[in-house]
């Protein structure tokens, strides 16, 4: 089990916002999900924005894969067939821990790195839980989840975190 | 280099097969330990280079989620490496993220402490060998530097093989060393045996003078070349040796045949004065006896006062002559006889004191000085030494000028008697060389009175010379007279 040591400077949310999106220089799409057409890797924030501006102006226009991070903000609660081609990581926002099984069956076979803080999101079946514990923050990835999607991550990071399987796998 | 120089030939060959292959040797070894060195410095470089790339790989994660529990778990990694002192990841910001001793390194010396061969090829790679290897690599993630991971290496281990390897190289030199002293004492043999060979033979020549020696020669290299060219010397010498001999024997034969020729030219030469001086006296003594009496009778029948003046004329005439036969006569008989008669010792000091004596008593009108050494010994015929003086003194009166003295020395000098007669008076004729001539008158030279025969001189050089001396005249230096001086080998010089 990894012990994080959070930045005492950087605030939780901001720390979130960086984890998730560093999570993405550990992933791996498929290649249709990286085309070359579209120069930016989409980080899809579901549900009510969790981070302030300076969080976002943290990631917004990093790079991951070769590719300038873009923030994009669904606070509707709905998730457009048109929008999933543009999200590479979503984080799902604690707003939406009620509709996650919805939100988690919509994007079950999707090559889209889920990423939230709400308790229990991996073993329903999302990709990586952020958990803070006092002043540090670990994480949770569910290995099944991702394979799932089409995704895969590297060892490196799934040596640093607390693997977790599906709660109910009979569901899937 | 002196001592080097005087070594012998085959030592030198050795000595010269048996450097030339260490050195050769040493070389080659210093060359493999240097590439050596640098190879397994490379490598070890390489490697550690490896290790920091897969540590630093393998950090990322830790580096990115700030996780350096698990980053050291990864140096820890590195611990199987018993040469790897310490490791360390930094952050992008170069701050200490995690980190590795070793605890073995603290335990063990550095070798160059303790090996001053260490200390020296550190010296001498000027820096680029030294106790510790360290090895960074950034750590990127994206190729984006996100850390930067530092191995450090102890090189003990590194040294201890170079140790190990020039074990090996000092063990193989040592071989190929007592290997090249085998081969040279065995291959020196092909120069230095007939270098000997020639040695040898030049000292049998020199000191045997056996200039028959040859030295036998299979060979078709310059010592070959040499030796033939030797032995063409020694045929050359023997040649010319045996025509020296020749030549001498012929010289000897020659030399024997004209002194016999000149002994016979001169006995005959003596023996003819005999004769002549035999044959003059008797029948100039039968014709004067003849004349005389012709004289005699003519005196007594004739009273004519004007004939006394011829007849005193023809008598005077007559003693001449008798006195010329009695010098011819006494001076043939010298001649053949002086160099025949024995010599004893003599002192010539106490014989020119005792003749001086009798100078004085006979002749009071001369002042005659005497100046001897105490003692003269000298090999010689007391009456031949008395005659010389006799004539030597005689020559002086006849020529010294009146009332001045005759000085009669002897001194004993480096390894002959000096015996000198000095007058004052006319000096010597120009062709004074020629007054110890025999039958030279010089009567006719100026201011020189003469005994009219030339014969007292020439005995003075006869006796002279018969004693094994000489005799020489000389004016008195810067003043008028003359100066003879007669030299006889001191007794044992």
């Amino acid at each position: 089990m990894p012990v994080l040591a959070t930045d005492a400077v950087i605030d939780e949310a901001t720390m979130k916002a960086i984890y998730s999106f560093k999570f993405g220089k550990f992933t791996r799409w498929p290649k249709s999900k990286l085309s070359d057409n579209n120069r930016s890797l989409g980080f899809c924030i579901f549900g009510k924005n969790p981070f302030d501006l300076s969080a976002l102006d943290a990631i917004e226009g990093k790079q991951v894969k070769g590719k300038t991070l873009h923030v994009e903000l669904f606070e509707s609660g709905l998730l457009s067939d048109d929008a999933l081609p543009n999200c590479h990581i979503m984080f799902v926002s604690q707003s939406e821990n009620l509709r996650l099984q919805n939100i988690l069956t919509t994007l079950r076979y999707q090559p889209i790195l889920t990423v939230s803080d709400i308790e229990g999101f991996s073993g329903n079946g999302g990709m990586i839980t952020l958990i803070k514990a006092g002043d540090q923050i670990h994480f949770e990835i569910n290995p099944d989840a991702i394979h799932r999607a089409g995704l895969s991550i590297s060892s490196k990071l799934v040596e640093l975190a607390r693997t977790v399987k599906d709660i109910d796998p009979g569901r899937n | 280099m002196l001592r080097l120089r005087n070594l012998p030939i085959k030592t030198k060959l050795m000595a010269m097969m048996t450097i030339t292959a260490s050195v050769a040797m040493l070389l080659m070894a210093i060359v493999i330990l240097i590439n050596e060195a640098i190879t397994k410095r490379d490598a070890i470089i390489a490697e550690l280079s490896t290790l920091a790339e897969v540590i630093g790989s393998r950090s990322t994660g830790s580096l990115t989620f700030n996780d350096p529990r698990t980053a050291l778990e990864n140096l820890n990694a590195l611990s199987v490496k018993q040469n790897i002192i310490y490791a360390a990841i930094f952050d992008e910001h170069d701050q200490l993220f995690a980190e590795y001793q070793s605890g073995v390194h603290t335990k063990t010396n550095s070798l160059s402490e303790s090996l001053w061969f260490i200390q020296l090829l550190q010296q001498l790679s000027m820096g680029v060998l030294t106790d510790t290897i360290e090895v960074s690599k950034p750590i990127l993630l994206e190729d984006q530097r996100i850390g930067v991971i530092r191995i450090i290496s102890s090189m003990n281990a590194f040294y201890a093989s170079l140790i190990n390897y020039l074990g090996w190289i000092g063990i193989i030199a040592l071989g190929c060393f007592g290997l090249s002293l085998v081969v040279s004492a065995r291959l020196h043999k092909l120069i230095s045996d007939p270098i000997l060979e020639l040695n040898q033979a030049t000292k049998t020549v020199s000191v045997g003078n056996d200039y028959s020696i040859r030295i036998p020669s299979n060979r078709n290299d310059e010592l070959g070349n040499l030796i033939d060219s030797f032995n063409t010397m020694l045929k050359q010498i023997e040649i010319r040796d045996q025509q020296l001999a020749d030549y001498s024997n012929q010289l000897k034969v020659q030399v024997e045949e004209r002194t016999g020729e000149l002994m016979q030219a001169n006995q005959r030469r003596i023996q003819w004065l005999e004769n002549m001086a035999r044959f003059l006296k008797h029948e100039l003594k039968n014709a004067t006896v003849g004349v005389k009496s012709s004289l005699e009778l003519i005196e007594r029948r004739s009273q004519q006062p004007s004939i006394e003046v011829y007849i005193s004329r023809a008598r005077k005439s007559l003693g001449f002559m008798n006195v010329l036969l009695d010098s011819v006569s006494s001076a043939s008989s010298l001649e053949a006889t002086v160099y025949k008669e024995s010599l004893h010792p003599v002192d010539l000091a106490a014989l020119i004191a005792s003749q001086a004596d009798e100078y004085r008593a006979f002749y009071p009108q001369y002042t005659l000085i005497d100046d001897c050494d105490s003692e003269i010994h000298i090999l010689g015929n007391e009456d031949r030494l008395k005659q010389l003086l006799d004539k030597l003194v005689s020559n002086a009166f006849e020529h010294s000028q009146a009332n001045t003295p005759i000085l009669v020395s002897a001194k004993n000098r480096h390894d002959c008697a000096e015996l000198t007669v000095i007058n004052e008076g006319p000096n010597l004729p120009k062709d004074k060389d020629r007054i110890f001539d025999l039958f030279i008158s010089l009567r006719d030279a100026e201011h020189w009175k003469s005994d009219s025969l030339g014969l007292g001189l020439y005995l003075v050089k006869l006796i002279a010379e018969s004693h094994g001396g000489s005799v020489i005249a000389r004016d008195r230096d810067g003043k008028n007279g003359a100066i003879f001086t007669v030299t006889i080998p001191l007794i044992g010089k």
